[in-house]
């Protein structure tokens, strides 16, 4: 790798427009393409801050800045456009986290990382409405919030309520939410407002390991630990009303069910069989790539191709286990205020992946192109009138789901037409760490962060309440932060703000 | 998927079978001609049966040839094909039976069958005549006309089954639809036509084509719901997990 | 059931391990007398991030075994084969894991584990932070008996 120092590392980032900076060929060796990064001026200084300390002599940590990362990125073979960071991005496993790249399928040499997608395949947020409003809620939330952690099992070591054998599993990694709605977990409209309608079509259990079908099955149905989390919120802004008014959203004092996680035990072991794979396709192929996190695999070899088939039953796992919760959320409210979920008009607003590689239509260079579009920590954003977006929102645009973190705001954007041609239709996932796990746990007091919830009105039920302070807001970048800026750049827009008023973790 | 056929077909233990294997391949060959599809002649059967001879691959060709199998790229496909054969076979044998339980006899058994003469037919739809009465009809029904009285006509008919049904007449609200209202004038509509009476079309082609589609997405969730009516039997139960400690 | 366990298997080990900064992960840091001992002892620190290790009786116990083609390759595996047992049937939670047979040279890299603690049961076991996956990034291995230094860095996705 090439040392440089920071003032020479700074030639090559050039600032573009007031939230965006290049990054050009020759920050990282063998960049096929730029790199572009979008960030408001706080974000920036965390981006330059985190560069800055990778420079100092000395430095060895285990993972590279996030934007050496995403200039890495940028060195793979195939890809097209940029490697996008969004304003959310901070170093992950090869990829940075809210990264978004790009790869042309009809490229022989284009390759497909698992690390592009993430451990948690198909990590996504869901969002619920409800026809409630705050003073509905508020002189029965402590037990509302007790109720939905009577009906989710949460945390580390936690297992599924659904009852679930080996063949129902199969069935259900093969046919995703189809599964559910078969079963009578979940509503037909609920598909509808899904991406890719809950299934992805060529998701193929049998390239699946045992170990993995092992892990998944007790956990089908848990909502898992770390960020995830499941919040009862109130509607706080409405930006735009008419995309809100679409989304079911008529005005402030509104609640909301918002459920985030992901493909549970299962995804994390896809993902490293998947790893174990690919080293040893990248030595017979030759595939080189500037840091060996980045392991990957052509597109079109069995490796890659088994990969796409598994990583997709791994998506299906994860949008049945948050179907699992809709069915249990619906059944927790409906419990506490004797009314059928259908009478609460608890309906899927939408439902977002913002870990996941898909195959899509994009415009490149004014040529349609077939892409394998990795979105890691990032999240579609289909401009309005994209076939690929539900009916309802044909005139809005995709509605984006963006989880904010333990007792911040959450927001909904729409995806906007400028984003489907700089960003490939992607914008951010949520917050994005800015403060290390272990420094979190050694600066913050965990009785203090739950005393901020409590004044701040937020009912909490945590499985592991010492380690709240690892999820506590003041160890991530400001959500608010990152939506502006998305907002701003255009990527993406607002419509609408949520406030949490309960919070279930594991 | 073979294998649910070959179950719907009776074929004896055909969870167990293992279709790559070239023994168990024949045997379901040869199980289908004889018990299902009964289409070879005599001798053709005969050798059919004689699994372990060596020209039997010959034979199976010359067998699927008979029956129509087009080429295809395997084995376990022409399986498929065949598959799909006998099962029409079974389902031509039994239509009566089926019929019986199909959606739209369920509902209409009570229609007699009239069978009258259609005065329409001898209607001369060019005339003068036909396309004053269509005009003048359109004019009742308040509808814009087209030059063409034909085009004209569907549109009056689709205002007369939509809006003119005595259900419909007497209960409006379930048919006319409400929604919230939407400033569709101010949405942008992804392209440019440098006209704004082209692109005022256009804005109205799309809100078609959106409640065409709303339609369609509707009556989708319609079917998926109908078939939940059958398979539907959400279970859960916390003696496997623990809740809410 | 329990099983019966001789006294000397119950006693537990010191701890040689401690938990390192990182931005979205955590890094183990194990050490030992011997390569052995470090990989033990990393396994626990794994399992100690799971749970408050403190709580974690033993009981039951199960075997693992581990093969790599290099010593960072048998040191992911051994660490993927332990968090397997914790994620599915038996749901072992470990307070000590014995190494068996050590092979960390020549052609062959293996190892035989007996891994000693309990079902992992919510309301006994506080629980911590899930462990979705063990990664290569920035493994470091310290293997250098003339110094006495052995010593392990690896870092687990949560």
């Amino acid at each position: 790798m090439v040392v440089r120092q920071y003032a020479q590392e700074l030639e090559y980032l050039e600032r573009l427009t007031p939230h965006s900076w290049r990054i050009k060929k020759g920050f990282q060796p063998n960049m096929n393409v730029e790199g572009i990064f979008y960030v408001n001026q706080t974000l920036e200084k965390l981006m330059f801050d985190e560069l800055r300390n990778a420079c100092r002599p000395g430095m060895v940590g285990g993972f590279l800045p996030g934007v050496k990362q995403i200039a890495n990125v940028a060195a793979l073979p195939g890809i097209v456009g940029k490697s996008v960071g969004l304003p959310d991005v901070h170093s992950g496993y090869g990829f940075a986290i809210g990264n978004m790249a790009a790869f042309d399928i009809d490229n022989p040499d284009s390759i497909v990382s698992p690390g592009g997608v993430g451990f948690d395949i198909n990590c996504g947020v869901r969002l619920l409405r409800t026809n409630l409003m705050l003073e509905d809620v508020l002189p029965v939330k402590e037990q509302l919030a007790q109720s939905l952690f009577d009906h989710i099992p949460v945390g580390v070591g936690s297992k599924g309520i659904i009852p679930m054998n080996a063949k129902d599993l199969e069935e259900a990694l093969e046919m995703g939410m189809d599964w559910s709605l078969r079963e009578g977990y979940i509503w037909a409209e609920d598909k509808e407002h899904c991406e890719e309608y809950g299934r992805m079509l060529n998701a193929d259990p049998s390239k699946v390991s045992l170990r993995a079908k092992k892990r998944g099955l007790p956990q089908l149905g848990t909502l898992g630990a770390g960020n995830h989390y499941a919040e009862i919120q109130v509607v706080e802004e409405i930006f735009d009303k008419w995309a809100a008014s679409k989304m079911g959203i008529e005005e402030q004092g509104q609640i909301c069910v918002m459920i985030h996680s992901g493909s549970r035990g299962f995804g994390h072991q896809v993902a490293t069989d998947a790893l174990v794979q690919m080293e040893k396709a990248m030595k017979r192929d030759n595939i080189e790539t500037n840091d060996r996190q980045l392991a990957c695999a052509r597109i079109s070899s069995q490796e890659g191709q088994d990969y796409l088939k598994s990583m997709a039953a791994a998506a299906n796992f994860a949008w049945v286990n948050r179907s699992s919760m809709t069915f249990l959320s619906r059944q927790a409210f409906a419990k506490k205020f004797g009314m059928a979920p259908d009478d609460l008009d608890m309906h899927v607003i939408y439902d977002v992946s913002h870990n996941i590689a898909k195959v899509e239509e994009h415009i490149v260079d004014g040529k349609p192109k077939t892409l394998l579009v990795h979105r890691k920590g990032s999240t579609r954003a289909f401009p309005p009138h994209h076939p690929l977006i539900p009916v309802d929102y044909q005139l809005t645009g995709q509605p984006v789901l963006i989880g904010g973190t333990m007792g911040t705001c959450s927001y909904v954007l729409t995806g906007t037409e400028q984003g489907m041609l700089e960003t490939f239709g992607s914008t951010c996932h949520g917050a994005g760490r800015a403060l290390s796990r272990a420094k979190s746990r050694r600066n913050l007091d965990y009785t203090e962060v739950l005393r901020k919830m409590e004044y701040m009105g937020i009912s909490i039920r945590v499985a592991s309440p010492k380690l709240v302070m690892e999820e506590a807001p003041e160890s991530y970048k400001n959500v608010t932060d990152v939506v502006n800026t998305c907002h701003a750049a255009g990527i993406s827009k607002k419509a609408i703000k949520l406030r949490p008023i309960a919070v279930i973790k594991g | 998927m073979s294998k649910r056929l070959l179950n719907a077909l009776e074929y004896p233990e055909a969870d167990k079978l293992n279709l790559n294997d070239e023994n168990a391949f024949r045997n379901v060959i040869v199980w289908l001609e004889l018990n299902r599809i009964k289409k070879a002649p005599q001798s053709l059967s005969n050798q059919l049966k004689n699994t372990n001879s060596k020209d039997w691959y010959t034979i199976y060709c010359k067998y699927k040839d008979g029956l129509g199998c087009p080429v295809l790229e395997s084995k376990i496909e022409e399986l498929q094909w065949i598959l799909g054969y006998a099962v029409q076979i079974e389902t031509q044998k039994n239509k009566n039976l089926y019929f019986k339980h199909a959606v739209e006899n369920l509902q209409n058994t009570n229609v007699p069958a009239v069978v009258a003469e259609n005065l329409l037919d001898k209607l001369d739809f060019r005339s003068q005549e036909f396309a004053d009465g269509i005009k003048a009809l359109a004019k009742v029904l308040n509808t814009v006309t087209h030059p063409d009285p034909l085009v004209t006509l569907k549109a009056v008919r689709k205002v007369i089954i939509q809006r003119m049904s005595p259900d419909c007449v007497e209960n409006p609200d379930k048919y006319v639809l409400k929604g919230t209202p939407f400033p569709f004038q101010d949405t942008d509509l992804g392209f440019d036509l440098n006209d704004p009476v082209l692109n005022q079309a256009a804005k109205i082609l799309r809100m078609i084509y959106i409640q065409n589609l709303r339609d369609l997405q509707t009556r989708a969730n319609e079917l998926i719901v109908a078939v939940q009516s059958v398979t539907a039997n959400p279970k859960t139960d916390t003696k496997l997990g623990k809740v809410g400690f | 059931m329990n099983e019966m366990f001789s006294q000397e298997e119950l006693v537990l080990p010191q701890c040689k391990y401690e938990y390192l900064d990182h931005t979205a992960d955590v890094q183990l840091h194990s050490w030992g007398d011997s390569l052995k001992e470090a990989f033990e002892q990393c396994g626990i620190a794994m399992f100690a991030y799971m749970t408050e290790i403190e709580t974690v009786e033993i009981k039951e116990s199960a075997e693992i075994e581990a093969i790599g083609h290099d010593i960072e390759s048998l040191l992911f595996h051994f660490l993927d084969e332990l968090l397997f047992l914790f994620s599915c049937e038996p749901y072992l939670i470990c307070s000590k894991v014995t190494i068996t047979e050590f092979m960390c040279e020549g052609e062959e890299f293996k190892i035989k584990c007996k891994c000693y603690g309990e079902e992992f049961t919510l309301g006994k076991h506080p629980q911590g932070t899930e462990v979705k996956a063990i990664t290569y990034s920035a493994m470091q291995i310290v293997n250098e008996p003339d110094k006495n230094r052995f010593e392990l860095f690896v870092i687990i996705d949560i």
